[in-house]
C-alpha cells in the first residue's frame, strides 16, 4: 500500500511540476505587457510596476521564486487588482464553488445510481426509457445550452425560480441542476451496465438460491458490485464539474472561482489564470490518486503491489 | 482489432455496414445538409449577417422577411446562424486537422519505435489525459491573444491525445502482421514499409476518429465563444450566438432557441456518424 502510494506520488508530483513549468513559461512568452491598457503608461511608471511585481528579474529567477511561493500556497499578486493576492481571490471564490460542486456531486451520484438501478431492473420499460433519455440529454447537450434553456423555462416563463444571483437556497437549484445533468447521465449509464452484469453474477445467483428477498439481493449483493466502477469516474467527473462551473457561475452570476477565472482570462490577469489552472490540475491529480486508493480499499480483488 | 477490419480497405464492406445503421446514416445526411447550408446559405440569404436594420430590432420570427427573427441590432438571425454554422464547422475541420497531424505523427512514431520510447511517450499521453484540458486552451488564448487562427491551433493542440493512442495501437498491431514481416523478409526498406503497408491500413480507424474529433472540437470552440474568449464580433459562431441569445432570452427567446437547436442537433448528428463509422470499421480504442 505504502509502496503504491509512493509510486503514484512519484508520478503525480513531476506531472504537477511539468504543468506549472509549462504554464509559467507559456504566460511569459505572451506578447505585450500585462500592464497594457487603453491608456499608455509613462515608461518610468511601467518600469516601476515591473520592478514591483518582480518582472524585471531574469525569467529563471522569476520561475524559481514562483515555484517557491507555490509550494507555500502563495501564488503571487494579481496584476489587475493591486493589493489582492491570487490566493486571496481564489479563497474568496472557493466556498461558493465548493458548495455547488459538492451538491452536484451528491445529487448526480444519488439520482444517477437510483435511475441506473431502476433501469436495470426494468429493462425496456418506462424507467429504462427515462434513463436513456436522461443519458442522451446529459451527454449530448453541453452545459452552456442546458443552462440558458433551463433558465428560460423555469425562471423566465414559469417564474418558479430566480434567474440569477445568490439569494437563498432556491437560487442554487438551477445551477446545481445544470452541473448535475452530465454527471447523472454518466453515473446512470455506468450503474445500469454494472447492475445488469451484477444480476447475472454467481454471488447474486447464490443469494437468490438461498431464498433471500429480492430487496436484500439487490441492495446487499448486487448494488455494491454494480457501483464499484463509479469510483473510477471520480476524476473525470470532477474535471467535468470544474468545466461546467465556468459556465454556470458566469451565467448565474455566482461569485465562485470559475467566474473569477473567466474574468481574469478576459482581462488578461496572467497570475490569476495561472494560479487557477495550477490549482485545478493539482485537484484533478489528487482526486485521481484518491480514486485509485478507494478502488483498492473497496474491491478486495485489487491488490496494490 | 479484428483481422477483417484491418485487412479490408476502408471501402465497400464498411460502407454497406454503415448504410445499414439507420440513425448514423440519417445523421450523415443531416450533417451534409447543414454543411451545404453553411456553404451556400450566406450567399443566397436575403440578408447579410452583419447588416444592421434599425427598424427590425428584436423582430419576431416570420416577420419582416426574417424567417428566424432578428437580434438586438436588427440583424437577421437566419443569416447569422448560417455564418455561425460556417465558422463553427470551419473551426471543427481545421482544428481537427491540427489534432490529426500531431496525433498521427506522435502515435506513429511511438508505435514504430516501440520499446522504452513508446512506453515513455504513452505515459505522457496518459498524464495529459488526466488534466482538465479546456483550462489549457483558455491559458493559450490568454497568452497568445484572441484570433480565429489561434483558436484553431489551441484546440487542435489539446485534442490529439485519442488520435495518438489509436494510431499507436494500430501501428503496433500492424507491425506484427505477416505481410509486414514478409515485406521485411524480402528486403523492403523501412520507409517503404511505412508508406506502402502501414499508412494505408491506418486510414480506416483514423477516419472514424476524425468524425468523433470534429464534434468535440466544435464543443470546445463554442465553449470558449460562450465565455467571450472565442470568435470576435461581427463574425460569429454557434457558441457566440447561444451566449448572446442567453443574455436576451427574456425579450427575444428565439435568439437562444434556434442557435441552441442547430448546435445540439449538429453535435448529436456528428457523434452518431462517428459512432456509426467506428462500428462499421470495427475500431476499438486501445488502452481504455
Amino acid at each position: 500500500m505504502a509502496g503504491f502510494l509512493l509510486r503514484r506520488l512519484g508520478v503525480a508530483i513531476p506531472t504537477l511540476l511539468a504543468v506549472i513549468t509549462l504554464s509559467f513559461f507559456m504566460m511569459h512568452a505572451a506578447p505585450g505587457s500585462p500592464f497594457a491598457s487603453a491608456r499608455k503608461l509613462p515608461p518610468e511608471v511601467e518600469r516601476n510596476m515591473r520592478a514591483r511585481y518582480g518582472l524585471d528579474l531574469p525569467v529563471g529567477e522569476q520561475y524559481l521564486r514562483y515555484l517557491g511561493g507555490a509550494v507555500r500556497g502563495d501564488l503571487g499578486p494579481s496584476l489587475k487588482y493591486p493589493g489582492k493576492s491570487v490566493s486571496k481571490i481564489i479563497g474568496q471564490g472557493l466556498p461558493t464553488s465548493l458548495k455547488l460542486g459538492v451538491a452536484a456531486l451528491v445529487c448526480g451520484t444519488v439520482l444517477g445510481v437510483a435511475l441506473g438501478v431502476a433501469a436495470a431492473l426494468r429493462r425496456r420499460r418506462e424507467a429504462d426509457h427515462l434513463a436513456t433519455v436522461a443519458v442522451l440529454a446529459g451527454l449530448g447537450l453541453p452545459s452552456f445550452v442546458t443552462a440558458p434553456l433551463l433558465v428560460l423555462v423555469f425562471a423566465a416563463w414559469l417564474g418558479w425560480l430566480p434567474t440569477a444571483g445568490l439569494a437563498g437556497p432556491e437560487s442554487l437549484i438551477l445551477p446545481v441542476a445544470v452541473l448535475t445533468l452530465p454527471l447523472l447521465a454518466s453515473v446512470s449509464r455506468l450503474t445500469r451496465a454494472g447492475m445488469a452484469e451484477a444480476l447475472r453474477s454467481n454471488a447474486v445467483r447464490t443469494a437468490r438460491a438461498q431464498g433471500l428477498s429480492r430487496t436484500t439481493v439487490v441492495l446487499r449483493y448486487a448494488l455494491p458490485q454494480a457501483t464499484l466502477p463509479l469510483v473510477s469516474i471520480l476524476g473525470p467527473a470532477a474535471a467535468g464539474l470544474l468545466t461546467g462551473s465556468l459556465v454556470v457561475e458566469q451565467l448565474f452570476g455566482l461569485p465562485g472561482v470559475g467566474k473569477a477565472f473567466v474574468l481574469s482570462a478576459l482581462q488578461r490577469d496572467y497570475t490569476v489564470v495561472l494560479g487557477v489552472v495550477i490549482l485545478y490540475a493539482a485537484l484533478i491529480l489528487v482526486l485521481n490518486l484518491l480514486a485509485d486508493l478507494l478502488y483498492a480499499a473497496l474491491d478486495p480483488r485489487v491488490k496494490l503491489a | 482489432m479484428s483481422d477483417a477490419a484491418a485487412a479490408a480497405p476502408p471501402g465497400a464492406e464498411a460502407w454497406r455496414r454503415f448504410r445499414a445503421d439507420r440513425p448514423a446514416f440519417v445523421a450523415l445526411v443531416y450533417v451534409l445538409v447543414l454543411a451545404a447550408a453553411a456553404l451556400i446559405g450566406p450567399l443566397i440569404a436575403p440578408f447579410s449577417y452583419d447588416e444592421v436594420i434599425k427598424s427590425d430590432i428584436w423582430r419576431s420570427p416570420l416577420q419582416g422577411g426574417h424567417l428566424l427573427g432578428a437580434d438586438s441590432l436588427g440583424r437577421d438571425l437566419l443569416a447569422r446562424t448560417l455564418v455561425g454554422l460556417r465558422v463553427s464547422l470551419a473551426v471543427g475541420v481545421v482544428a481537427t486537422a491540427v489534432a490529426l497531424a500531431i496525433g498521427v505523427t506522435y502515435g506513429a512514431v511511438a508505435g514504430l519505435l516501440g520499446g522504452a520510447v513508446d512506453e515513455l511517450m504513452m505515459r505522457v499521453v496518459d498524464l495529459l489525459y488526466a488534466l482538465p484540458f479546456i483550462f489549457f486552451v483558455i491559458l493559450l488564448t490568454v497568452a497568445l491573444g484572441k484570433s480565429l487562427a489561434l483558436i484553431f491551433l489551441a484546440i487542435g493542440a489539446v485534442e490529439w491525445l485519442t488520435m495518438a493512442r489509436i494510431v499507436r495501437g494500430q501501428t503496433l498491431s500492424l507491425k506484427a502482421r505477416e505481410f509486414v514481416e514478409a515485406a521485411r523478409a524480402v528486403g523492403v526498406p523501412g520507409g517503404m514499409i511505412v508508406v506502402r503497408h502501414i499508412a494505408p491500413n491506418l486510414l480506416g480507424p483514423v477516419l472514424a476518429y476524425i468524425t468523433l474529433t470534429i464534434p468535440s472540437v466544435m464543443l470546445a470552440e463554442s465553449f470558449l465563444s460562450f465565455l467571450g474568449l472565442g470568435v470576435q464580433e461581427p463574425l460569429t459562431s454557434l457558441g457566440t450566438l447561444v451566449a448572446e441569445g442567453a443574455q436576451q432570452m427574456e425579450v427575444a427567446p428565439w435568439l437562444l432557441i434556434f442557435p441552441a437547436l442547430v448546435m445540439s442537433s449538429l453535435l448529436l448528428a456528428l457523434n452518431l456518424v462517428g459512432e456509426g463509422l467506428r462500428e462499421a470499421l470495427d475500431v476499438t480504442e486501445p488502452g481504455r
